[in-house]
């Protein structure tokens, strides 16, 4: 196992009034146990709101957390510092999902991709080597690597920011949603650079996207998020063949185009449509946090929270209902 | 008669680094009644297109050739825009991101019932009743409380929905969306673009709708019409799209979305980038990443040619 | 964003507008003519012609001379020298002060950036020429004493640009990649948010540029200033202050040059900050 977050929650404190005080918390995520074993792609699905990037950056300690744990090859980071924290940042990368904000836009590409090396310790010269062989490998020319971040197309520079990720070979990488941002025709190019790197450098991937069609592309877990917390997690092909929240099922059906996506014939889905939108993360519903959009609610869902079961193996729901939800 | 037509349009842009030539000669027909998609990628066109047909285009732009036709008079041409007193009326608009499009210090019902008042004369009571009913028609679940509130305190998709029954207020001939659901989570989407089909379809209004996504497209357009570096390179029904794209571009964007239950090794996907508008590349525009290019292609500007009573598409493979 | 790659831009954007090609001229006569002082000045600054006192302006002096028989031409051609290294020397000093300030409240934010704030909002609290009045008079006369009160009266506005670009920029999603790199803070700020803030306070430093100039001649007119006998245009200003109705020149002529370089500047920076605030929308 590469990472294993344990009960994980992460609280940012929404500050009010003259003396601007704690008035309350956004609970982006609010306890979460993920485990991703090597070799994976693990998807985090979920709308605006659901905590899916907070979670991202939990899992390589871009951020600290309020509550829970973080193990990263078998070590508990929760609280690393010094030499520790420099070894994880050395094994881990993450690309984010606005290409045209996460560069640097006063430096050179080659500047930009070479700095994890140098930060190392490796001499400019020789990063600079690296960082042409990198780039050639993601298919970005020298000429590119010597402009400036605003020259470059949003496909390259997103190409830029995975060099940066990937040029000291770290074992986990966070992928932020990393083709939103694009085109459709450069959504494909990158998608399918990435699935070849991951082949390549022999990476295992957190890919946190909203998007289902790339989760089934590219991803072999996943894991659906709502208002901080996992609805239902487990093997890709058993999600979308049997999904079993009523979430999962909705986010299925909003799949625009849906009879063309889905016209592989393998998989059929029911429609469900929810109801209204997410609520604010600052006070998410008592009870099942669902239950305000849930076309199946109950009396039960209002009051009490469900807890992930295990449905088969490693395919685990929290919802009340769901032995009579059957996809 | 159609409710639109657009003739050979051009809108250059005169920019201190060369012209920018993002809309470069499109015909459009849109009959009433008729749901047209413009679907393109950043930089085709697209949105210029839409902003040309409303008379709306700023400087550094300018409409340089070819006219857009309103229900059978000239509304804009390069010698002059006359669209004023139709928008907000018989043409309104809809954007991507409907909190620029509300003011932030009025709550809704002032903002739907001022616009009403405004273009339909009405007073003010009846201006808020019959926006009370507008909010009903676009499934705000509790009007009353939305028309007392400031955009601020809606979500987007919230917002969206007023934003529509703004624009649906005035039972316009046309309305004009630009991308009206790509900035709202996808539950919210599938619902807006639900709601969008059912009102907007009813009726013998025409839409234009423009969206990056195709499958959109597929979603609420009977029609679409293709755009690639500042013109259209295929159209016809939504459905015939889908079932056989012609144009080699219209083929690699449909392959380029993931589909589900169909495991592939590779995405197909477009090489290259697309080309900048300052100095388009000569002859077909998409040759430099066309998989099936011949030898005129670099050479002959392939022009929209009919296939059949709904299909057009500019292509040298198609002769 | 006035780095090298955007410097070439902002110039030739710069020469299409009227008013910052004026200023441009002015400014560039002004420096010209300060930076070959010695080889045009026709008398030595400094030289008193007792013989010659309060001669008006003639072919041989060309703005005439002062009570001291000095050539009022030459001082005055050496006295740009003395106010452009004032106003340069106490920007450069006043932008630094302001940036360490700014960068670090704005870095770390929480109670030092309370203080720190609390602290330039006392500075700010009073008009800066004041301010650098009652430094002046604390300290004694001389030059580097008036660019000392000249900075410290004015770094407070810098110290406030600089945070605010230092807050913007921290939370900018770069600034997150650097650290999931692994860069340190010392690294973060020194190679990721200076470069974003360096650009911005130099063009508010030279929209400042009339003013320091302008706070100089008056703590030179005042007293405050650099001692005589230095050719300081304040100074010369102040020392015809009583003969003004008889001999008109001797504070005419460095007052006018006090006059055209602050339009000068003022013209400048005015463009500048056009240029720029177009950019930033």
């Amino acid at each position: 196992m590469i990472l294993r977050l344990k009960n994980i929650g992460k609280y940012f404190p929404i500050r009010g009034g003259l003396l601007s005080r704690v008035v309350g918390y956004v609970k982006a995520v609010d306890g979460v146990d993920l485990e991703v074993e090597e070799g994976d792609t693990y998807a985090i699905v979920g709308e605006s709101g659901s905590g899916k990037t907070t979670l991202g950056k939990l899992s390589i300690k871009l951020l600290d957390p309020t509550f829970g744990s973080i193990e990263f090859m078998g070590r508990d980071v929760t609280f690393a510092k010094g030499k520790e924290l420099k070894d994880l940042r050395r094994s881990t990368g993450i690309v984010f999902q606005d290409p045209y904000r996460s560069l640097h836009p006063r430096k050179k590409i080659i500047d930009i991709v070479s700095e994890p090396l140098i930060i190392n310790g490796q001499d400019p010269e020789e990063a600079h080597k690296i960082a042409i062989e990198f780039a050639s490998m993601v298919g970005l020319t020298k000429d590119l690597l010597y402009k400036y971040p605003h020259q470059l197309s949003g496909g390259q520079r997103q190409r830029a920011a995975i060099v940066r990720a990937l040029i000291y070979r770290p074992r986990l990488i966070v992928l932020d949603e990393p083709t939103s941002a694009l085109d459709v025709s450069t959504q494909a190019q990158i998608l399918n650079l990435l699935e070849d790197l991951k082949k390549e450098f022999k990476l295992t991937y957190i890919l946190i996207t909203h998007n289902l069609q790339i989760v089934y592309h590219l991803a072999n877990k996943v894991a659906v998020m709502y208002l901080g917390k996992i609805v239902e997690k487990g093997p890709v092909e058993k999600i979308f063949e049997s999904p079993r929240h009523p979430y999962t099922i909705s986010l299925l059906s909003s799949i625009p185009a849906i009879d063309y996506v889905f016209s592989g014939g393998k998989i059929n889905i029911p429609r469900i449509t929810p109801t209204g939108e997410p609520p604010s993360p600052t006070k998410p519903p008592k009870g099942c946090r669902f239950h305000t959009r849930c076309p199946f609610v109950i009396d039960i869902c209002r009051r009490e929270e469900p807890t992930l079961q295990p449905v088969e193996k490693d395919h685990y729901v929290a919802c009340h209902l769901w032995q009579k939800i059957n996809a | 008669m159609p409710i639109l037509e657009v003739k050979n349009l051009k809108i250059y842009y005169f920019t201190p680094s060369g012209i920018v030539k993002a809309v470069d000669g499109v015909d459009l027909y849109i009959e009433r009644g008729e749901t047209r998609c413009i679907v393109g990628e950043s930089g085709s066109g697209k949105s210029t297109l839409g902003m040309g047909i409303a008379g709306l285009i700023d400087h550094p732009g300018r409409i340089v050739d070819g006219e857009v036709i309103f229900d059978g008079k000239i509304v804009a041409s390069k010698n002059g825009i006359y669209t004023q007193k139709l928008l907000g009326r018989r043409i309104t608009l809809i954007f991507q991101d409907p909190r620029s499009a509300l003011n932030p210090v009025m709550t809704v019902g002032e903002q739907i019932s001022e616009t009403l008042q405004h273009n339909l004369g009405l007073d003010r009571r009846e201006a808020y009743k019959i926006a009370y009913d507008l909010l009903r028609k676009v499934e705000i679940p509790d009007p009353e409380r939305v028309l007392h509130s400031y955009p601020h305190e809606l979500s987007g998709g919230m917002a969206q929905r007023v934003v529509i029954a703004i624009a649906l207020s005035t039972e316009p001939d046309l309305i004009i969306a630009d991308e009206p659901t790509s900035a709202l989570d996808v539950t919210v989407q599938a619902e807006i673009l639900r709601l969008f089909r059912s009102l907007v379809k009813s009726g013998k209004r025409s839409v234009l709708f423009i969206t990056h996504d195709l499958s959109v497209a597929l979603e609420i357009c009977d029609t679409t019409s293709i755009m690639y570096a500042g013109k259209i390179v295929e159209e016809g029904l939504t459905r015939e799209i889908f079932e056989k794209p012609l144009h080699p571009y219209t083929q690699a964007l449909l392959s380029s979305i993931p589909r589900i239950g169909l495991k592939t090794e590779k995405l197909m996907s477009i090489s290259g980038e697309p080309p900048l508008m300052i100095e388009p590349p000569k002859g077909c525009r998409f040759h430099p990443r066309c998989p099936f290019k011949l030898e005129i292609c670099d050479k002959q500007e392939p022009i929209l040619i009919n296939l059949s009573e709904t299909r057009r598409v500019a292509c040298h493979l198609y002769k | 964003m006035g780095d090298h790659m955007m410097m070439p831009e902002t110039l030739r954007e710069l020469m299409r507008r009227k008013l910052g090609v004026a200023g441009l001229i002015i400014i560039s006569f002004i420096i010209i003519l300060s930076l070959i002082a010695p080889l045009i000045a026709p008398y030595d600054p400094l030289d008193q012609r007792l013989d010659e006192r309060l001669q008006p302006p003639s072919s041989k002096h060309l703005m005439g001379t002062d009570k001291l028989g000095r050539d009022i031409f030459s001082r005055i051609l050496y006295g740009g020298r003395i106010s452009l290294f004032i106003a340069v020397s106490s920007v450069v000093l006043a932008t630094l002060i302001g940036m360490l300030i700014g960068l670090i409240a704005g870095y770390l934010g929480g109670r030092i950036d309370d203080l720190l704030m609390r602290i330039t909002d006392m500075f700010m609290a009073f008009p800066s020429l004041i301010l650098a009045l009652a430094i002046a008079a604390m300290l004694k006369p001389g030059m580097f004493n008036v660019i000392t009160a000249i900075s410290l009266s004015s770094w407070p506005q810098y110290a406030r640009m600089a945070r605010a670009v230092t807050i913007q920029v921290k939370n900018e999603p770069y600034i997150e990649a650097a650290v999931s790199i692994g860069a340190s803070n010392t690294r973060i700020l020194i190679g990721h948010i200076i470069p974003m803030v360096i650009p911005q306070v130099m063009i508010q430093g030279m929209i400042n540029l009339g003013g320091a100039i302008l706070t100089a001649a008056g703590l030179g007119f005042l007293g405050f200033g650099v001692p005589p006998p230095t050719p300081e245009w304040g100074l010369m200003v102040s020392e015809g202050r009583d003969l003004i109705q008889s001999h008109w020149w001797i504070s005419t002529f460095p007052g006018l040059m006090i006059f055209l370089s602050v339009v000068g500047f003022n013209l400048l920076g005015d463009q500048l900050r056009d240029i720029f605030d177009v950019r930033y929308r």
